[in-house]
């Protein structure tokens, strides 16, 4: 047998060992698509061939391995930043029970445990090059925003209801002043029938706003995790965003209710025997 | 001296004597004004840009409570909280608008 037929049964002794290599399991190193170095004992020129492309594929799969590590990383980031804000968020809330307030931030603080052993998890999978174990904590990355998904609303509108309640009350005792004010502007004689209006207006505009906010925090105080359950997902969705609608007529209550205190405080100033009261537009406050 | 001199000499002492007690007068109103002015607060919230709400002047003519001082720290009050309640709107809206980053598979 001559060298030129040496060389070409070599050289499709090698190919065939390559492509073994590539279909199956036995001798591919990972389940997440970069199974490219075999394990095959062929000579001369062949075994050139093999050592190359094994050296493209253990880089590829470097880069793969970097590429999941940093995706994972900046989602895992990204969700531990937002649960910590509204953590801070929650503990500075005054109107929700101490049990609430412990219920909420413990879920908070499981979620952000969670995301923390899982960030550890996958710089140790990377590390060792395990990509079957990559491709399960990636996994556990999308099954987990379900849950990270209805917490944050969940929380963020628990906040922004507590907020409500509490401008509600700073109101409520302006309220108070206000008719003080007026009672005394009427018994000096003065007209107050436009202040008067105005200040029912405001106490109608702040218990509608309490009622919005109970509504809405009741609303999402006991959805659960869909678990992948596309129609409970459907109805979450559903009812944090009429949560939310509630919180925003609540806030545009506010807006008119604080209209309604200027106005009663611009026409206290031109009463008679009342205060010197002047008022500055609060224009842009939101 | 004559008559009439001593006449334009008492109504000279009498100009110097209702002079004097006038300038006294104004001289002790001004010195009981000037505590008056050190003693008052800055005025913070009259239309000052950086600060929203009513700028209510202080009035003595109402009981502490329902005073033009206490109104204005009320709407201070409210216009802060409301600032704070439009932050939580913002991220309520935000978290409901959430994206993950999409991962490699």
């Amino acid at each position: 047998m001559n060298k030129k037929y040496i060389t070409i049964l070599t050289t499709a002794c090698a190919a065939g060992a390559i492509v073994a290599a590539m279909v199956s399991p036995a001798f591919a190193q990972t389940s997440i698509g970069v199974g490219l170095t075999a394990s095959a004992t062929v000579s001369t020129g062949a075994a050139k061939v093999q050592v190359q492309l094994g050296a493209r594929a253990a880089e590829a799969l470097a880069t793969r391995i970097a590429d999941i590590e940093k995706r994972a990383d900046q989602e895992i980031t990204r969700r531990i930043d937002a649960l910590n804000a509204l953590s801070a968020r929650v503990n500075a809330m005054v109107n929700l029970s101490a049990s609430e307030k412990n219920s909420l931030s413990s879920s908070i603080q499981s979620q952000i445990t969670a995301m923390n052993t899982l960030q550890t998890q996958i710089s140790a999978d990377a590390t060792a090059n395990s990509t079957s174990s990559l491709k399960t904590d990636v996994q556990s990355i999308t099954a987990s925003y379900r849950i990270f998904a209805l917490i944050l609303p969940q929380g963020s509108i628990e906040a922004a209801s507590d907020r409500v309640l509490t401008i509600g009350g700073i109101m409520t005792d302006l309220g108070t002043k206000l008719s003080s004010r007026i009672s005394t502007a009427q018994a000096a004689g003065n007209n107050v029938s436009a202040a008067t209006t105005a200040l029912t207006d405001f106490n109608d505009k702040i218990a509608d706003a309490s009622t919005q906010a109970n509504a809405a925090a009741t609303e999402v105080a006991s959805l659960a995790p869909d678990k992948g359950d596309s129609t409970i997902m459907a109805s979450n969705t559903a009812a944090l965003k009429d949560a939310r609608s509630k919180i925003l007529a609540a806030q545009q209550d506010f807006i008119t209710a604080r209209a309604d205190a200027t106005a009663i405080i611009k026409a206290l100033a031109t009463f008679k025997g009342s205060a010197t009261a002047t008022t500055t537009a609060a224009a842009g406050v939101q | 001296m004559s008559t009439t001199g001593k006449t334009v000499l008492w109504i000279v002492i009498a100009v110097i004597v209702v002079g004097g007690g006038i300038w006294w007068w104004v001289a002790s109103q001004s010195s009981a004004a000037a505590p008056t002015a050190e003693t008052t607060p800055p005025a913070a919230n009259q239309g000052a840009p950086t600060t929203p709400g009513a700028g209510v002047t202080p009035s003595s003519s109402y009981p502490s409570g329902d005073s033009d001082q206490s109104i204005q720290q009320d709407m201070a009050s409210v216009n802060a909280q409301m600032n704070g309640l439009g932050s939580d709107n913002a991220s309520v809206t935000q978290s409901l608008n959430d994206q993950p980053v999409q991962q490699a598979q």
